[in-house]
């Protein structure tokens, strides 16, 4: 008898079926181990308390005791906040019982249901979920391999302790000097996101060091998220501050020289560069065998973020391989990791699996410290196509950026920053 | 192990045709929602049949499906309450008017620069629920 159809067996007992589901060891309850304590897999630690009422031991394997926010990051670049602004204690979780472990997961034994880590003894599940991020292709820039190279030429696209290091290179940078920023093919984390970055490198440029000048390299063969909103925040805010070259892959760097070198040769000198390399799913999701979509991105089943290799693995968040218009971003994490919780709080206590999600994701960029727009959109899942899909109609982008927009974007922070960990 | 077989077609290699057409679909700047998404779009009614409405008393613990569409919403609106000023809470308020502001948002008669973009994506039935499922939770007064 196959699991699943074992669970849904359970699942009319109700109230009976979650003792008989219970497991020596597991203290009388299913146990679920959430992996990454981002905006994923914090909102899915916290929703699988508030789901399940409580009828679910959760644990939160995460090795910092802070989170720190890669939306609104850019503003710590720019200078308008700071790390603490953009930083959250765990300790809120605790109120949802989630218990957080301060550790690093480094392999998971799927025959044996249990995560191995780093430090302590290897935790037991009944379900796993995995809210790993990125982690880099290394290889593809052959030149970052070493620690030292990548300690010169910073990609601050995990928040934290290189948002601080990228924002004191610019500090040091003198007036005249050169940024560069690579980006890369997509898909990557957050799409708008570099191009914010360079808004806002811009502006700090503007009022600090006038003759510096921002040099975006991009793989892509244009800007990949609300290009028109972009091209004309740069002709009207920073004109001759920002030069966008389109279609320069990065593919190399000389770290001696802080040069990056792209695929048809042509080599660029800056004073502080800035690479993004290649993403891929996290090295636990990678590592497991779960990267299945090229050896890059986890494939998911939408309804319950089951990895398609092991029903009892789940993935969510910039680890899976995308649907269609679905951006790797916070906010879209933040969806997947209550509709897994959702789903997983059915398959262990019984009640049936939601067939309809819908969800929604809303991205905001700052082109100034002050003003923002924002690109939104719908999602719902189409059981023909069994994936989620953009509903017709819904969605859309900014004509242009706002202060409005700007205070609503540090609304849509606070709220969201409350929702996974308050 | 269990391993649960799936339709979907693995990505070839040296591309990732969803992602890369999420991409150029992201890349059409102002016109991102209804007719840039053309075929790979979903019609807003056309989800599953939904189970009925409960009724009574037993809502909040029966309508779980309403439940897991609210929970998309508390990203800014808060599980219990707001936690920004700026954005309503919505525990505790009437049904009728969680439909009403939506619908008016969905046609333009209430303008704002996002929230009808949002409220496009959802059709009146699941509206409904959705406001039910907030009027079943105990309004931020009665929160100790």
């Amino acid at each position: 008898m196959k699991r699943r159809s074992f669970m849904k067996s359970l699942a009319g007992l109700a109230a009976v079926s979650y003792p008989m589901l219970a497991r020596a060891g597991s203290a009388g309850q299913p146990h679920v181990v959430v992996v990454g304590g981002g905006f994923g897999g914090a909102t899915a630690a916290k929703y699988l308390h508030l789901f399940s009422a409580g009828r679910i031991r959760v644990t939160l394997v995460e090795p910092n005791a802070e989170f720190v926010s890669a939306p609104m990051s850019n503003l710590v670049l720019e200078g308008r906040l700071s790390m603490a602004d953009i930083s959250r204690g765990y300790g809120g979780l605790a109120k949802y019982d989630v218990r957080h472990v301060r550790d690093e997961a480094v392999s998971i034994d799927a025959g044996n249901r249990k995560l191995l880590l780093k430090h302590g003894q290897p935790l037991s599940w009944d379900r796993l979920i995995l809210a790993p991020g990125i982690d880099f292709m290394w290889d593809e820039i052959p030149g970052l391999k070493p620690e030292s190279a990548r300690d010169a030429m910073l990609h601050a696209w995990k928040a934290g302790p290189q948002t601080l290091l990228l924002r004191r290179q610019l500090e040091a940078m003198p007036d005249g000097g050169r940024y560069i920023l690579a980006i890369p093919e997509a898909p990557y984390r957050c799409p708008p996101a570099p191009y914010e970055r360079a808004c806002l490198v811009a502006a700090y440029f503007q009022r600090h060091k006038p003759r510096s000048k921002v040099h975006i390299f991009d793989a892509n063969a244009d800007i990949t998220s609300e290009a028109e909103q972009f091209r004309q925040a740069w002709d009207e805010r920073y004109p001759g501050i920002i030069e966008y070259n389109p279609a320069f892959k990065a593919v190399d760097v000389d770290a001696d020289t802080r040069s990056v070198i792209f695929e048809l040769g042509e080599q660029e000198q800056g004073d502080v560069v800035n690479v993004l390399p290649p993403m891929r799913a996290g090295n636990i999701a990678k590592n497991a065998g779960l990267a299945t979509a090229n050896d890059r991105w986890c494939e998911v089943d939408f309804l319950t973020f089951s990895s398609i290799v092991d029903e009892r693995i789940h993935v969510l968040g910039d680890a899976v391989q995308i649907a269609p218009v679905m951006p790797k971003s916070g906010h879209m994490a933040n969806q997947h990791g209550k509709t897994c919780a959702a789903a997983v709080t059915a398959l262990l206590l019984g009640g049936g699996v939601n067939q309809n999600p819908i969800y929604s994701n809303t991205c905001y960029s700052f082109v100034n410290p002050q003003e923002a727009m924002h690109v939104a959109s719908v999602h719902r899942y189409s059981a023909a196509e069994r994936t989620m899909l953009p509903v017709k109609g819904a969605g859309g982008v900014s004509e242009g950026a706002t202060q409005r927009e700007g205070r609503m974007a540090l609304d849509w922070a606070h709220a969201i920053w409350a929702d996974m960990l308050a | 192990m269990a391993v649960t077989p799936r339709k979907k077609t693995r990505a070839k290699p040296g591309g990732w045709p969803a992602a890369i057409s999420a991409c150029l679909l992201l890349c059409v700047g102002p016109a991102l929602s209804a007719t840039s998404v053309g075929s790979e779009a979903i019609d807003g009614r056309a989800g599953p049949e939904a189970p009925a409405v409960a009724k009574g008393p037993d809502l909040a613990a029966r309508d779980i499906q309403a439940r897991a569409w609210a929970s998309s919403c508390a990203t800014c609106h808060g599980a219990e309450r707001s936690a920004v000023r700026g954005i309503p809470t919505l525990a505790g308020m009437p049904a009728d008017d969680i439909v009403k502001a939506m619908l008016a948002y969905a046609s333009g008669e209430r303008p704002d620069v996002l929230k009808g973009q949002i409220a496009r994506g959802y059709d009146e039935a699941v509206l409904r629920r959705i406001g039910a499922w907030y009027e079943s939770l105990p309004s931020e007064g009665d929160q100790p």
